[in-house]
């Protein structure tokens, strides 16, 4: 489905941070969002996009990572097939530390790429590019049409009002 | 999220003028732009390498390892020296795009992409040694993993340092790979974007994941890029901690130290620095990235070369003395049979190359002069490589003085030490002209305009 | 004949253990059909069951692999795989030791030392132990050859028959063996012709023994000596531990009399010789002088003697009278003091004092002087009870022998199993005067020098295919047996061809005999009577048979008790002692059989080949050996290119400086550079696959190779070979390459007197200290370190331990290649050992003690410790290595991926890797390559693969296993016995089995009762490394020198370090 909303372009991150505060302070956005080309830092403030949950995505893996890894060895060394090496006990843990941490470590960075991308949508949620150029220099604020109250027109002076640069509304079809 | 404070710059990271449109033009040009006569010579020199690598390896193991020069009175050889040689290089690159990020060395920007793509194929090429060094890698390819079987109960041993490196080696290889492949994601999107032609940009397309720059995503990408900062730190220093292992662990002489962590991982970014050294100064010239990569950026990796071939340094000074002073009579012959038994000559090499070369980098002049930190760099190579050399020709003298023996690397150990280069270089070659060599998103964040506009847009209200 | 048939086949130690019914020993073939080899069903089957094992384990046998037909039912009285154990006598040498020879499927795999056998007393030597790969050996000749056409063995005998017919003198030339049956025989052949003469020959006969026995005692007859009745032995350059007759029992005798246990003090064994020799390096003192000069030592200090002990014989006196202390340390450059300390210590030991010789006729007369002098005859030596029988003649008829060949006037020369081509000066002529001769007819087991001069060449069986008796001493029957029936059909061993020919000559044989199982039994009838024993012969038969021979129990006790002494004969003594010769100049070559390969007659067995010498570890050649200060004059260091001119002959050949070696003296091993086309040596060109083990590159890179089959030194000596020769040796600035297991390394980390000895791996101290205090220089007590874990507990009822006695431990290397036959260990080659490759699980470690001039030598058996805390376990990513519940390392080959950490965690470096395919390389797995006249030359080797050890393949790590398979076999007799624990002595490791001096205990550690616990608990036992806590299971005992008034040896050193000329340095010494 392609979909519908407001594109105000702004100039530059000073412009977009700017105008995203000023628009902040006119109404309430839900759903609104920000094309740029890199993170803008600070942008992220200014349009109140809250805070990523990644973080406990990846602590959770981590530790049953770690988990997964004392049981494995514990197991497979003196359950399953306990045999003598070197005259050391069966359940030698100390040798094994640094099998946790690696697995620890395994499990959480695959958590957190896949995390991220799912948080994301990506790739299967994935829209359109509205712009090519919003991966090189331009920066946009995005008005996507189910934001609650959501009217073009309005929207379009209050885009300029903020000091978009230009504005263009993408209705059904265009993309 | 950075905090405005942190974004305050002493020299501005691209120089020349450079608008932010520009950084796209530029670092896209060598992936869309025919590769240049140099280019292709390098390339095909490589090639030959890594064919003439291939061939050697395949001769090795039809024959067997009486071809090279090991023996039963030293067991390991220049196999396991190029395997610790090719991991120590692996560490610059997660180095700088981790730690470096994490105490916000914002100049780390426009290196650490190609610093991370390094990483990954020295571990690449690092990872063929311990399995071809094997007596019967067809089936220590299978055997050295976990694995349930029908056989009855039958697993690794989890005690074994060789084991610990199986899990060390594969999972930074992972980690750094992914850690890659995430910093890569918006700059593949701009060469998508970019793209003309339908197949580069259907390829393109599929491994940006439809990425479009999108606020909501880069608040999670920030974050993701954070965490796997925060991993990678730890991991890079476990890494090359573990593989020190293989040899602390042992009982032997002159291997089993305490030292041997700190000291590898010091040696690891030493020469993993100069590597990036000896691979960007040509680079930068050859895809026109000076303004990019600048002088400033050089100079600031000669003094991390600096301070870790001096950890080095005295890390060596510092195991000498403990092992000489300490009154352990095996300990002590072990490192005065270093200094000067028969293979006194490698030792001081190590030395020479190692603990006196990065003194030089106390100039300024020197640090910022382009050929000499090019030479430099190389001899810090060079010496890296004879520290492992040494340390692994202790076994040649060890506890059974019937049981000395001596050992003389073969021509087939030379050609397999030289043809890794080879796969070294198609690897990072092909990289080159397939892929954004800097981070484009980065380097744009970092643009001075960017943080001036920044900046500005705090200081407004 | 058949009568006897049912009753020859019952012989097995086993059957004496009453652990196997002697029904299923039943599958002996019937030698008796030995005329007719095809049609014996039981023969056959035996073949059978071979090609069965072929298809089986790697144990093939040679022809037969077409015929298999698969057995439907079991073969009655046959258990396939099963061990069967046939009491036989060694044929190797004339020692006859008494042997046990293991086999499976009727495949001898295994000779061991017959315990109760009288010689040889339950060990045995490298050779003996290498017997089977003779056996197997593919280059044996399979047909007879007539001017170099293979013929079958009917037509050689009627080719030869037309000439025997025709022919007036004949000369049957043997090597000594004290077989009355062989004797017989020739005699019995000869006696068919006008001018029949035997004539017995062998390289290393003690030919000067025997001409002073006869001039002392009149009589050629070598005493027994009884190296454990005396407390002082002299020995004048003899090496005895390789060159005596019995010298396995010597061994014995004195590692038994070195028991720091069982006798108040240990013996004093003095050497006096210019090279290092195998004895030397177990003397308590060494005493260096040229070898020329020995003998001038044994005078003077005999002169020394007889003044204190006051004897009267004027014959003596007169002989000894040029011998003067005074003038032969003048001539010497011995310190007087140590002479005549040397005199008075052994006058003190009066009857417990024995000297034995250099095999040359002064030497052995000094020797001969002082035992009389010191009272050993009757005491120590043994010339009438029991005396050796087992060199009968001596050598000095060869020459004779030559001299009538020269006259031309000799119609056919037989010979029989010697190699005079080889084996004899070129000064002898041999080679010239036998092409006079009508016909030369060779029966030998390969076409060796001999056999290429001869125009017939009668292949012969090998040994252990063989009926034969022997008496080594009087009154000591041995009965040896055929354990397989001859590999090849066109063979005939020459005992047979004798009285087949004897027969169709129309003449009568011995005890009127078809064949030698006939004259071997007709023989035994003789012994029967001789003994007085009672019953009929079949039991006699039966009995000797299942225990190797017969010995009256009156000789038993007899030999016991003290011998009646000879007395003095009335030649002239003073002719043979001869004047005191002035002291010689320059250098002298001193020839001298080694250990291992002695004569040479096994040159092409891979197991004696690449046998380390005991003294230089060098294999695969041989060197001139120059002792460190002719080293630093010559300015040469081991492996440069020595140039060799002696005799008017010269040759050039690699340097191996040798601590304590004589400055004037340099030393060449004969039996090297054989020039037989034959495999090992410089190759034969129809088995390329072996011919790599014995090449050498030229170290230049270029590919070439030549033969690193050493240097013959016989070409350029005298008659008496180990005579030294005046030589000039100069270096030629090139380098040279030997290959050596060990190299000069700890030489040279000896350069400064006793370092090295801080490490504390191979103990030695002297009598005097250790008498005071028995723990003297073994390391102390380790505290017990903090450990986070725990110690394992093994659960086991029984744990497996070793303790090595070094003070027993001579070098003596049989245990290297017994270990290495029972454990299917490959040999690997000049090249590869030289690149620290070799293979051997059991190592010999050779350390020097003290300075370079005047060392000390050690010999450690050094085999895995099998650690509780092993280190290589810990590190194996793969658990290829762990550890068994009876504490043995065990090692998993087929789990093994090669990562080699194991080997390097070693602190013993035990472990050893197979860097290629090594059998395979050696042609072990081409059994049925065919070479282009359809042979299958290598079909046989595998044959003497050990089945019950798994043979590894490349890839792998391999080591000791305390002989796993041994402890398993025992533990399952055991078990079916009923026994929960196997009882103590019956595992004998390989090592322990051979070993002749008894050094090697193996047992379980668990019950503090066994032999193995007890000296484990010996207070002067220690492990090596113990400090680093890896908790090995083998315990050293160290080694005891006694060496009495090291004053006056040390002032020696001192006068004689003045007396010389020239900085010592040490040589090729590494920082």
């Amino acid at each position: 489905m392609s979909e519908q909303g407001i594109l105000g372009y702004f100039d530059g991150p000073k412009a977009i941070i700017l105008g995203a505060k000023r628009l902040r302070k006119t109404r309430e956005f839900k759903k609104w969002d920000a094309f740029t080309p890199f993170a803008v830092h600070t942008l992220d403030e200014a349009m109140e996009i809250p805070k990523s949950h990644l973080p406990w995505i990846v602590l959770a893996s981590g530790l049953s990572g770690l988990a997964f890894a004392i049981w494995f060895l514990a197991w497979t060394s003196a359950v399953n097939f306990p045999i003598w090496v070197g005259g050391k006990p069966m359940l030698s843990w100390p040798a094994w530390v640094p099998i946790f941490f690696e697995l620890t470590v395994l499990f959480s960075a695959w958590a957190n790429l896949l995390g991220m991308l799912g948080l994301c949508g990506l790739p299967f949620r994935a829209k359109k590019p509205l712009d090519l150029r919003f991966t090189d220099d331009k920066f946009a604020l995005w008005i996507p049409s189910d934001e609650p109250g959501y009217d073009a027109a309005t929207l379009e002076a209050a885009l300029r009002g903020a000091g978009a640069s230009d504005v263009r509304v993408v209705r059904e079809g265009d993309a | 999220m950075s905090t405005p404070e942190t974004l305050r710059q002493r020299r501005p990271l691209v120089t020349g003028g450079k608008t932010v449109h520009d950084v796209s033009l530029d670092v896209c040009a060598p992936a869309e732009r025919w590769g240049s006569r140099g280019y292709w010579l390098g390339f095909s020199t490589s090639q030959t390498a890594l064919f003439i690598y291939l061939c050697a390896w395949l001769l090795v193991q039809t024959i067997g390892l009486k071809l090279v020069g090991i023996n039963n009175r030293m067991d390991w050889g220049s196999f396991i020296v190029n395997f610790v040689f090719w991991v120590g290089i692996g560490h610059a690159g997660t180095l700088i795009s981790a730690i470096l990020f994490l105490f916000r060395q914002n100049w780390r920007t426009s290196i650490n992409r190609a610093a991370e793509a390094m990483t990954v194929f020295a571990v690449s090429c690092a990872g063929v040694f311990p399995m071809l060094h094997t007596g019967r890698p067809w089936l220590a390819i299978l055997f050295v993993f976990p694995y349930p079987n029908f056989r009855g109960p039958l697993w690794t041993n989890f005690r074994s340092p060789l084991e610990w490196d199986v899990f060390a080696v594969s999972t930074y290889a992972t980690v750094s790979v992914l850690f890659w492949y995430m910093g890569m994601i918006p700059d593949l999107a701009t060469l998508r974007d970019r793209a003309k032609h339908p197949i580069r940009k259907y390829l393109y397309g599929l491994f940006s994941m439809g990425w479009r720059g999108s606020m909501r995503h880069w608040v999670h990408y920030e974050t993701a890029y954070m965490i796997f900062a925060a991993l990678a730190t730890p991991l890079v220093l476990s890494v090359h901690t573990i593989v020190s292992f293989d040899f602390a662990v042992s009982i032997l002489p002159g291997w089993h130290t305490t030292i041997f962590p700190p000291y590898f991982v010091a040696g690891a970014i030493f020469s993993g620095f100069a590597m990036v050294v000896t691979l960007l100064v040509p680079a930068r010239k050859l895809f026109h990235l000076e303004d990019y990569i600048t002088i400033d950026h050089l100079e600031v990796m000669n003094k991390i070369i600096l301070l870790t071939g001096s950890l080095v340094g005295f890390s060596y000074i510092t195991e000498f003395f403990i092992a000489v002073y300490s009154g352990a009579p095996f300990e002590k012959f072990a490192f005065l049979n270093r200094a000067f038994g028969p293979f006194g000559w490698a030792y001081w090499i190590m030395m020479s190359c190692n603990l006196i070369t990065p003194q030089f980098f106390w100039f300024k002049k020197i640090r910022r002069s382009i050929p000499l930190m090019f030479l430099l760099s190389i001899f810090v190579n060079i010496g890296m490589w004879f520290e492992r050399y040494v340390i692994v020709v202790t076994l040649t003298r060890a506890f059974v003085m019937p049981q000395w023996g001596t050992y003389v690397m073969t021509f087939w150990d030379a050609v397999i030490l030289l043809g890794s280069f080879g796969q070294f270089m198609t690897l990072f070659l092909l990289f080159c002209r397939v892929l954004p060599v800097c981070n484009m998103s980065e380097i744009k964040a970092f643009h001075p305009d960017t943080l001036r506009q920044i900046r500005e847009s705090h200081d407004h209200e | 004949m058949s009568d006897t048939h049912a009753s020859h086949e019952w012989k097995s130690p086993e059957q004496r253990r009453g652990e196997v019914p002697a029904a299923s020993l039943n599958e002996f073939q019937n030698p008796a059909r030995l005329e007719e080899p095809s049609d014996s069903a039981r023969r056959d089957f035996l073949k059978i069951m071979g090609a069965g094992a072929a298809a089986v384990g790697f144990a093939g046998c040679a022809r037969p692999v077409e015929k298999i037909v698969p057995e439907v039912n079991r073969p009655e009285q046959f258990t396939p795989g099963s061990k069967v154990w046939y009491a036989s006598a060694c044929q190797g040498c004339a020692d006859a030791c008494g042997i046990v020879v293991k086999t499976i499927d009727a495949r001898p795999l295994k000779l061991e030392g017959r315990k109760a056998s009288l010689v040889g007393r339950g060990g045995l030597c490298s050779r003996a132990q290498a017997a089977t790969y003779d056996l197997y050996d593919p280059e044996r000749l399979q047909r007879p050859l007539v001017a170099g056409e293979a013929v079958s063995l009917k037509a050689f005998d009627e080719t030869l028959l037309v000439e025997l017919r025709q022919a007036r003198s004949v000369r049957w030339l043997r090597g000594a063996y004290p077989s009355e049956v062989k004797r017989r025989s020739v005699e019995a052949f000869l006696a068919t012709f006008q001018d029949g003469r035997e004539t017995v020959w062998d390289p290393i006969a003690p030919d000067a023994a025997l001409k002073v026995q006869e001039l002392l005692h009149g009589s050629r007859i070598l005493p027994r000596i009884r190296l454990d009745r005396a407390d002082r032995i002299l020995d004048l350059g003899s090496d005895f531990l390789n060159l005596y007759w019995g010298r396995l029992d010597l061994a014995r005798d004195l590692s038994h009399r070195r028991d720091l246990d069982a006798f108040p003090e240990p013996p004093r064994l003095t050497s006096v010789e210019g090279l290092l020799s195998h004895t030397g390096t177990n003397a308590d003192d060494r005493i260096q002088v040229r070898q020329s000069q020995v003998a001038d030592v044994g005078f003077a200090v005999a002169s020394e003697v007889a003044g204190i002990v006051g004897d009267s014989d004027p014959r003596i006196r007169s002989a000894l009278a040029p011998y003067s202390i005074g003038k032969v340390s003048a001539a010497t450059g011995i310190a007087p003091e140590v002479l005549k300390a040397l005199a008075v210590d052994l006058a003190k030991h009066r009857g417990k004092a024995v000297a034995l010789g250099a095999p040359t006729v002064r030497a052995q007369l000094a020797a001969g002087i002082l035992n009389i002098l010191l009272g050993a005859e009757g005491t120590v030596l043994d010339g009438t009870v029991s005396p050796s029988y087992q060199f009968e003649t001596g050598t000095e008829d060869i020459a004779a022998l030559v001299a009538d060949l020269d006259s031309g006037k000799v119609d056919i020369l037989f010979v029989d199993g010697v190699n005079p081509a080889y084996g004899l000066p070129e000064s002898a002529g041999f080679a010239k005067a036998a092409a006079k001769a009508k016909l030369v007819v060779s029966l030998a087991l390969h076409k060796d020098e001999t056999a290429e001069l001869a125009r017939m060449v009668l292949p012969t069986t090998h040994w252990l295919e063989d009926w034969n008796a022997a008496e080594p001493q009087k009154g000591v029957h041995q009965l040896a047996q055929p354990t397989i029936s001859p590999l090849y059909k066109e063979v005939r061993s020459s005992t047979d061809s004798l009285l087949a020919w004897t027969r169709v000559l129309g003449k009568p044989t011995p005890w009127n005999a078809a064949t030698a199982h006939d004259a071997v039994q007709g023989h035994w009838a003789d012994v029967q009577s001789g003994a007085a024993v009672a019953g009929t012969f079949e039991a006699f038969w039966e009995d000797s048979l299942r225990h190797g021979g017969h010995v009256s129990h009156a000789l038993r006790v007899a030999r016991e008790g003290a011998p009646a002494p000879r007395p003095l004969s009335g030649a002239d003594l003073v002719q043979a002692a001869g004047p005191l010769s002035p002291p010689p100049e320059g250098i002298e070559l001193a020839p001298y059989w080694p250990a291992g390969i002695r004569e040479g007659a096994q040159a092409n067995n891979p197991h004696i080949m690449e046998l380390p010498d005991p003294v230089t570890k060098q294999v695969w050649g041989n060197a001139v050996l120059v002792g460190p200060a002719r080293a630093a004059l010559l300015g040469v260091k081991t492996e440069d290119l020595v140039h060799v001119k002696a005799q008017g002959s010269e040759f050039d050949l690699v340097a191996l400086v040798v601590p304590g070696q004589h400055k004037d003296v340099v030393g060449v091993a004969l039996g090297y550079g054989r020039t037989a086309k034959l495999r090992l040596l410089d190759g034969n060109p129809e088995l390329p696959v072996w011919t790599r083990l014995a090449y050498a590159d030229d170290g230049k890179g270029s590919g070439t190779k030549t033969p690193a089959v050493g240097v013959d030194v016989l070409r350029i000596s005298k008659t008496e070979t180990v005579t030294p020769l005046a030589a000039e040796v100069s270096r030629t600035g090139r380098d040279g390459r030997l290959s050596a297991t060990q190299l000069q390394q700890d030489i040279a980390n000896q350069a400064k007197p006793g370092d090295g000895e801080w490490r504390q791996i191979a103990i030695q101290v002297n009598w005097e200290e250790y008498e005071k205090d028995r723990k003297v220089g073994t390391p102390e007590e380790e505290s017990k370190l903090f450990t986070v874990w725990g110690d394992p507990v093994y659960k086991s009822p029984q744990q497996w331990g070793m303790a090595i006695d070094m003070n027993r431990c001579n070098g003596c290397s049989a245990c290297v290649v017994g270990c290495s036959v029972e454990n299917n260990v490959p040999m690997v080659g000049f090249e590869e050992v030289r690149r620290g490759r070799e293979m051997h699980w059991l190592r010999i470690d050779r350390y020097f003690h003290g300075e370079l001039e005047e060392p000390q030598v050690t010999h450690q058996i050094m085999v895995c410790q099998q650690c509780d805390n092993a280190p290589c376990e810990t590190v194996c990513p793969v658990l290829a290595t762990t550890h068994s519940d009876d504490g043995l390392n065990q090692m998993t080959y087929n789990r093994c991926i090669g990562t080699r950490y194991c080997a390097n965690n070693c602190p013993y470096k035990v472990r050893r890797f197979n860097w290629t395919n090594n059998w395979k390389a050696q042609g072990m797995f081409d059994l049925y390559e065919k070479t282009d006249d359809g042979r299958t030359p290598n079909a046989p080797l595998a044959m003497a693969f050990n089945p019950e050890v798994t043979v590894r393949s490349r890839g792998v790590m391999e080591k000791c296993t305390f002989c796993v398979q041994r402890v398993q076999n025992a533990r399952y007799e055991s078990k079916e016995l009923g026994l929960e624990k196997v009882p103590d002595g019956e595992i004998q490791t390989a090592c322990q089995q051979s070993c002749p001096a008894e050094a090697i205990v193996f047992g379980d550690i668990k019950d503090p009762t066994t032999k193995v616990s007890r000296l484990i608990r010996s207070e002067r036992g220690y492990k090596v490394l113990d400090w680093l806590q890896v908790k090995p299971n083998v315990t050293y005992l160290p080694r005891v020198r006694h060496t009495a008034d090291r004053k006056a040896v040390s002032a020696a050193v001192a006068a004689k370090k003045q007396h010389e000329d020239g900085a010592h340095e040490a040589p090729g010494a590494e920082p």
